[in-house]
């Protein structure tokens, strides 16, 4: 408690009854309860732990440097990729292809989605189709799609779209048309036609449902952009992971993945943004 | 129809007629008979609760009357003209708020002049300022629904459906979920709003002491086939202020709609000398 008492007190004029000393404990008993504060702490010890259990495993050998590399080594293949610019190169080409992918097939997901609800027939027709398709194991079929689309941007393109195109597409439908009953009759009574049921309506409900779907399509968009660089490409992040593998440069392999997760962790907070910008849209 | 609403003439009531009108449900090959033959009238400008026992028929029936579900036979007569679906100039206040979560109260409550495509003006505005204070929501209409109490975001309900000034206005237990004195607080203003804006009003209601306060005519409906049991004239002087809950009259009429609502239930006339009358 002795750091606590000579804590300086924070002087908040117009604070309540209350004396800033009064407050700080419970303010501090408060936060120290709190989810988010221990879910913070959890995670840095998890994260210090396996750093230490890393260093040690490698260290005393209990686990092969073929598989596992030292931190030292791979902070230091970090150090190099920067150093010389090879990384920005690669995760330039991959998050281009990521995100033009991941565009590409959130456009047609939802074009698509808004002609089933126009169209159910379309929809029973097409939809068997589609689902067939979004089980094909797309990875398996990567050498497929591109001896059929060269070797350029398109392929690449097309097997991240694919990832993604398929939750988009079922959570917007979704969305569009689970309308509550009472709001639909709401805009019944109100004498509303199709295109205002469709912009006052079915989209702003669809937005709920669509935003975790971008979550997915984008990180599915990311392993088949991934794939397709281990296929066939002269750069990107899964181009030089495969590379550092057939060379058998593990350090690199490390740092390159730690490349890719940052990466994938920055793909999250976009998204956790966007989601604290629609969150009135929740029904 | 770009006419702003402020300069629309002041609204009239309309004439409802319900004739013969039947409603069967088909669900899972079973069939539901939800209301058996059922004739009614409501006469322009007047207050009719309908009040019954649960399923027996109280919103199906406005539903009908709003255009939202067609009878399997009989028809609706407004005014003259048999109903085919919605009408303009009926307002329906459903028995949950049904407020979009993604509008602030204000944009809720605008939705209506919306979707009529009628332009925003400064007046529509200011009704819908006026609308939020009587319902004791003026500090409110930046808020979305998630911030809101169920009883307040039933108050916007409210308020929407009367920002258009319906000719008639159809409302489902709009009380419902309020506690005892805020349904006295809005049944007051229920009535000051319905007194300056002419309007027949349906109102379905649980509460026999809410259905006589604020009605001219209760219809007691019955279950399983719901139908109407009786249909009860509330004699009470307007205007009606809240004291009157306290007078000799105002019991009578309770007793005599809650003889008539365990008639009902009971599914036979327990005083069928009195049914007559
Ligand atoms: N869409 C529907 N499909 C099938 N059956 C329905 C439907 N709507 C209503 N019903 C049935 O019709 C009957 C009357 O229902 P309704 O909702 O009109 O009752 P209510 O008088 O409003 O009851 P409550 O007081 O509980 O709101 C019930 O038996 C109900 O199950
Ligand atoms: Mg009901």
């Amino acid at each position: 408690m002795s750091i606590l008492e000579k804590t300086p007190q924070i002087d908040r004029p117009g604070a309540i009854t209350t004396t800033a000393a009064d407050e700080l404990p419970t303010r501090l008993a408060l936060t120290l309860k709190s989810t988010s504060f221990r879910a913070g702490v959890i995670a840095i010890v998890l994260l210090v732990g396996g750093f230490i259990l890393w260093n040690v495993a490698t260290d005393k050998e209990w686990v092969s440097p073929l598989v596992v590399a030292p931190p030292d080594e791979v902070g230091k293949a970090l150090q190099d990729m920067f150093a010389t610019g090879a990384v920005w190169k690669n995760l330039g080409a991959t998050a281009y292809v990521t995100l033009i992918g991941f565009f590409v097939a959130t456009a047609a997901a939802l074009l698509v989605s808004f002609v089933f609800v126009f169209s159910e027939s379309l929809q029973k027709a097409i939809y068997p189709f589609l689902v067939i398709i979004q089980t094909f194991p797309k990875v398996a079929i990567a050498p497929l799609i591109i001896a059929s689309f060269g070797y350029g941007l398109l392929p690449k393109v097309v097997l991240a779209a694919l990832m993604a195109f398929f939750p988009v597409l079922v959570n917007a439908m979704v969305g569009l048309t689970n309308i509550n009953v009472d709001q639909l009759n709401l805009f019944k009574s109100m004498r509303a036609n199709t295109w205002q049921v469709l912009f006052k309506l079915r989209i702003p409900n669809a937005i709920s449902y669509i935003l975790p779907a971008l979550n997915t399509a984008l990180v599915l968009s990311l392993i088949g952009t991934i794939v397709a660089e281990f296929v066939s490409a002269r750069q990107g992040l899964g181009f030089a992971i495969q590379s550092a593998t057939q060379t058998g440069s593990v350090a690199t392999t490390y740092a390159l993945l730690i490349v890719l997760g940052v990466f994938g962790a920055m793909i999250w907070v976009v998204m956790a943004i966007l989601n604290r910008v629609f969150k009135n849209y929740k029904q | 129809m770009t006419a702003a609403l402020s300069e629309l003439p002041a609204t009239r009531a309309t004439n409802i007629s319900i004739q013969s009108v039947t409603k069967r449900y088909h669900r899972a090959g079973k069939t539901i008979h939800a209301l058996a033959e059922t004739s009614l009238e409501f006469e322009a400008g007047k207050f009719v609760s309908l009040i019954g026992p649960s399923g027996c028929g109280k919103s199906t029936l406005l539903k009908i009357m709003a255009g939202l579900e067609t009878p399997t036979s009989g028809r609706v007569v407004i005014d003259g003209k048999t109903l085919t679906g919605p009408q303009d100039g009926v307002s329906v206040a459903f028995q949950k708020p049904t407020l979009l979560p993604w509008r602030s109260v204000m944009d809720n409550l605008l939705l209506p002049i919306q979707i009529s495509g009628k332009r925003i003006d400064s007046g529509i505005k200011d009704r819908a300022q006026q609308l939020l204070k009587v319902m004791g929501l003026e500090d409110f209409s930046g808020h979305y629904p998630r911030e809101l109490s169920g009883g307040m975001e039933q108050r916007a309900a409210i308020a929407r459906s009367l920002i258009s000034r319906p000719s008639l206005l159809l409302m489902d237990e709009p009380f419902g979920a309020l506690d005892e004195f805020t349904r006295e607080d809005l049944n007051d203003e229920l009535l000051s709003l319905w007194a300056r804006e002419p309007k027949t009003l349906v109102f379905v209601t649980h509460s026999i002491s809410e259905a006589v306060f604020l009605s001219d005519q209760i219809v007691v409906m019955k279950a399983r086939p719901g139908a109407v049991h009786e249909v009860i004239d509330v004699p009470l002087a307007r205007p009606r202020h809240r004291n009157i809950r306290n007078s000799q009259e105002f019991y009578d009429l309770i007793r005599t709609v809650r003889l008539s609502l365990e008639e009902a239930k009971a599914g036979h006339d327990v005083e069928p000398n009195r049914k007559a009358s």
